[in-house]
């Protein structure tokens, strides 16, 4: 899929073409067209993908809920919200900045998930009505914002909805340690999150400190999302669909779901990305809408499946 | 007891002067004020020479009637929805319905009409009763309906056919703030034509309503009760939800979809007036029209050179309120 990604393009380019012009020649105009656009592009949403989409999974092991996913949470479109405050207000900003701003977003939005489902009482229902009011909410001051900056409004529109065009070695290269770092990381705590995922008071009897865990994991999910949606934008049920077909697939051990996720994660956004460049060479259509269209059955589906979880 | 209902009565008179009120300041304020009088000769006279009489009687005028129309119809058509499936969380956004209606009054205006023409009531319609049916056909289950499936397949729908508006929104590039703008809701677009298309049906349409109040009552006792008085459950269940899917698709053709005020007036008319439905639903239709007209009256004013669609100030206005209704309704959720 990675190679494929690579050689789909308003220029269509064979295996050989790509394979030449990443290894061999370096001053051909395929090197220049795959260095230069392809390749980040391509290990963008490869990482995205995964990165999302694990996110996804390890706070469906926290919440112990399987509808949950950061985007119907709130999180993404919270970072989204950052990243269009800080583009009003300084629109050549450094990528430091604006990366704090979309973690700053995303932070925002899981504080006040946290405040609301504290507040009212937790149930996997309410968890995600919490999240539909935030989103609702930052969906609205976001466009509020973009109403006063109606020349950018365009741009931002597409960013907003998800889209990798904005994709650069130059926003890679702050990303990229990041968010490996976060994987890594979460790779090697898979058992903690499997025993956090059997209940509070197994986790405590074993000797962890149960608050402390889940806010730290709590925080490397924000930052994932936060860093993904600043890369390419929030987009809608990304991890729920990634997270159900792989649960389907492999079961729900996290030790065998985690790698399944992440290449089922990295896979897809780039099955989708290259779906939406074939479809529509000649314009830049958002990602995010493509996959929103496709999840929305998925969440009506695993509702259905989830019954017992839901009519509680 | 007797006191008590003339105290209602009361609050639907004051909600009514406050309406009225608001009205009045809707017409005085924006960018450019005008006194009373101003207002009388180009309402009551049609002294329609000056430019400020075009400004009052073209411009906000149909503004005000259609913020009035579609406000009544959103909360009306809340109220039928969430008395019939005893849901207070029904309410025609949550459903999809909106999303659905302006998905279908989008696909006809861009690829039949190329122009936005808001005055697609048979589409705006088709789209509700798609919408609608989907919704319940996901979320049956057994014969029965989950309320909290019925939620969360409506949120669902809401985010699809959203997402497909953006689609399409995207493909035609010229208009596309005013489209965009139309999704969010806003009565900016709003012109006579606007108002000459959708006064008759909502206000047709919301005086039926009026008089369904004995049925809905009806409605919320026990099922085999009513069965028992020779009441027919299921063919006055589908007529009441097919007013309410008219209404709500009315008001979108109006305005677009205005997000929880069809989900916020009947559940604070059923705090003011009690879950009886003969001052319940003019309570809610009246706190409809004060909260679309309110919005769009804040939108206009906040940053004069730049408006704010009304459609966010309700979002705004109602998601710390959404936040209470769960914290309060404790049951099936």
């Amino acid at each position: 899929m990675f190679f494929y990604s690579l050689t789909v393009g308003p220029l269509k380019l064979s295996f050989y073409q790509v394979i030449d012009g990443l290894f061999f020649s370096s001053d051909s105009i395929y090197h220049r067209i795959i260095f230069e656009t392809r390749l980040p592009r391509s290990i963008t949403s490869f990482l995205t993908g995964s990165s999302l989409a694990l996110s996804g999974m390890i706070l469906q092991f926290i919440t112990k809920n399987s509808l949950a996913c950061p985007s119907l949470l709130g999180i993404n479109q919270g970072a989204g919200f950052g990243i269009v405050v800080i583009l009003a207000l300084f629109p050549f900003c450094a990528i430091p900045i604006y990366m704090s701003f979309s973690l700053l977003g995303g932070v925002l939005a899981a504080f006040l998930i946290y405040i609301i489902t504290s507040s009212i009482g937790y149930s996997p229902l309410r968890l995600i009505l919490a999240g539909q009011a935030i989103n609702a909410l930052f969906y609205a001051l976001t466009q509020a914002i973009l109403i006063f900056l109606p020349t950018r409004s365009g741009v931002i529109l597409i960013n907003i909805n998800g889209s990798l065009s904005s994709s650069s070695w130059e926003l890679l290269k702050y990303h990229f340690p990041v968010l490996i770092i976060c994987l890594f990381f979460i790779m090697l705590n898979l058992k903690k999150i499997h025993i956090l995922s059997l209940g509070e008071q197994v986790a405590s009897s074993l000797g962890l400190n149960v608050k402390k865990l889940i806010l730290f994991f709590l925080i490397i999910v924000v930052m994932m999302c936060s860093f993904s949606v600043s890369m390419i934008g929030p987009i809608l049920f990304f991890p729920l669909i990634v997270n159900h077909f792989s649960k389907k697939i492999v079961g729900e051990n996290p030790f065998i779901l985690a790698p399944a996720v992440i290449i089922f994660g990295a896979n897809f956004m780039l099955i989708s990305d290259i779906v939406m460049r074939v479809l529509f060479h000649d314009k830049e259509v958002a990602i995010g809408l493509f996959i929103s269209i496709l999840g929305a059955p998925i969440l009506i589906f695993s509702s259905k499946l989830r019954k017992k979880i839901i009519s509680v | 007891m007797y006191k008590c209902l003339i105290n209602k009565n009361y609050f639907i008179f004051y909600i009514f002067l406050f309406l009225l009120l608001l009205c009045y300041f809707s017409l005085k304020f924006g960018m450019s004020n005008y006194s009373f009088l101003n207002i009388y000769e180009a309402i009551i006279k049609k002294n329609l020479e000056y430019e400020n009489q075009f400004i009052i009687y073209d411009v906000r005028l149909p503004r005000l009637i259609v913020g009035i129309l579609c406000g009544a119809a959103f909360a009306l058509s809340g109220s039928l929805l969430q008395t019939v499936f005893r849901n207070p969380m029904a309410a025609p956004d949550i459903l999809g319905i909106n999303s659905a209606c302006s998905f279908c009054i989008l696909l006809f205006s861009i690829y039949l009409l190329k122009d936005l023409n808001l005055s697609f009531l048979l589409s705006s319609f088709i789209g509700a009763l798609s919408g609608f049916l989907i919704a319940i056909l996901a979320s049956i289950e057994n014969k029965k309906i989950y309320h909290a499936k019925l939620i969360i397949v409506g949120i669902a729908i809401g985010v699809l056919f959203k997402s497909l508006c953006q689609f399409l929104i995207m493909q035609s590039d010229e208009k596309q703030s005013a489209f965009f703008s139309f999704i969010t809701g806003t009565l900016y677009l709003v012109s006579w034509d606007t108002v000459y298309t959708i006064f008759i049906p909502s206000l047709l349409f919301i005086i039926i309503s009026f008089f369904m109040h004995k049925k809905l009552d009806v409605l919320l006792l026990n099922e085999d009760v009513s069965n028992s008085i020779g009441f027919q459950v299921t063919k006055w269940k589908i007529i009441i939800i097919f007013i309410s899917l008219v209404l709500a698709s009315v008001a979108v053709s109006g305005c677009g979809s205005l997000g929880f005020v069809g989900l916020i007036s009947p559940n604070i008319s059923k705090i003011l007036f009690g879950s009886f439905h003969k001052l319940n639903l003019i309570g809610s239709a009246l706190i409809g029209a004060v909260l679309t007209v309110f919005s769009d009256f804040l939108g206009r004013i906040l940053f004069p050179p730049y408006e704010i669609p009304a459609g966010l100030i309700t979002i705004i206005i109602g998601v710390p309120y959404f936040v209470y209704l769960m914290k309060k309704i404790k049951i099936h959720i």
